[in-house]
């Protein structure tokens, strides 16, 4: 293997960019679907909720996987991020049970 | 253009660096982890004010006007497609490729900074100010910062683009637009999250 084609692969990995149209073209699909949830509400307010943290969870998974090359990259990037994640899960589940007995102001 | 190279298994080993890992965007990925430890506590904190008969009047006031978070929403993420598409054109070695799709990436940050201050401006007239209570605090510290980061991703694309201006970037060199797109998308991750709290839920 050249130098030249060992710095290329250390640098972003080569995808069509008709993936990262279409990728786009999904996230925009979301985004309107989560418009329409929220804006026409036609489902109870507790599924609508739930569904819009995973529509939202999903657009940001595909932006780290296909536009922040995770999926393509060595995993030791997404191992990096393991950890972080999990801290940020317990912080949101303390704060919501914490919002919901405190009744913060 | 060809379909993935994939790394895995293919890069060097540099003494004290892992398989496979550029140090340089190893190094963006640990910045990115501080990051995401900081707007952790903001949305955490927007997260706890979001039940408040405050936040609740807040955003009656934003939802008044629901196309200002929908089309910044829809700039950031117009965005992000622009690094990548600028990325996969120095790949094809298109410099001039490049030089757009960064330009077109400015273009974009500035116009979702101009929605933010338009937003901002439109509450502060409604009288909800920082110091109004502490869910309009909330509210605009954590819009605020995320607001620098685009300021500060506006100001790297400037630097980026002039790099690509004196053609320092090829297909065998090109690390710093990649590292400044994992820093743009993740500043567009952010707001993605933000916008479902904001303008959502």
């Amino acid at each position: 293997m050249t130098e030249t084609q060992e710095a290329r692969d250390l640098q972003a990995p080569h995808v069509k960019w008709t993936k990262y149209v279409t990728v786009a073209v999904v996230l925009a699909v979301i985004t309107a679907i989560e418009i329409t949830l929220a804006m026409l509400k036609p489902l109870p307010p507790e599924l609508t909720t739930v569904l819009l943290i995973g529509l939202t969870l999903s657009k940001a998974v595909l932006v780290m996987l296909f536009y922040m090359h995770l999926k393509y990259d060595t995993k030791w990037y997404s191992l990096v991020l393991v950890f972080p994640l999990f801290m940020v899960t317990v912080l949101f589940i303390i704060v919501l049970v914490a919002a919901a007995n405190w009744n913060v102001v | 253009m060809s379909d993935l190279a994939a790394t895995h298994g293919h890069a060097p080993v540099e003494p004290g660096s892992l398989p496979g890992v550029d140090n340089r965007k190893l190094g963006m990925w640990l910045f990115i982890v501080n990051e995401i430890m900081f707007f952790a506590a903001f949305i955490g904190l927007f997260i706890a004010y979001n039940s408040t008969p405050e936040m609740g009047q807040l955003k009656e006031a934003i939802h008044q006007n629901p196309l200002t978070g929908i089309i910044g929403t829809s700039v950031l993420l117009f965005s992000s497609l622009m690094v990548v598409l600028g990325i996969a054109s120095i790949q094809r070695n298109s410099k001039r490729g490049l030089m757009l799709f960064l330009a077109l990436t400015v273009l974009l940050g500035l116009t979702f900074l101009g929605i933010q201050y338009t937003e901002f401006t439109t509450l502060n007239s409604e009288g909800f100010m920082l110091e109004t209570s502490s869910a309009t605090s909330a509210f605009f510290v954590t819009t605020s910062f995320h607001g620098l980061h685009v300021l500060i991703g506006v100001v790297w694309a400037l630097g980026v683009l002039f790099v690509a201006w004196r053609r320092w970037f090829s297909p065998q060199g090109y690390a710093g637009v990649e590292i400044f797109g994992l820093y743009w998308h993740f500043v567009d991750v952010v707001w993605i999250i933000l916008f479902m709290l904001i303008y959502l839920l």
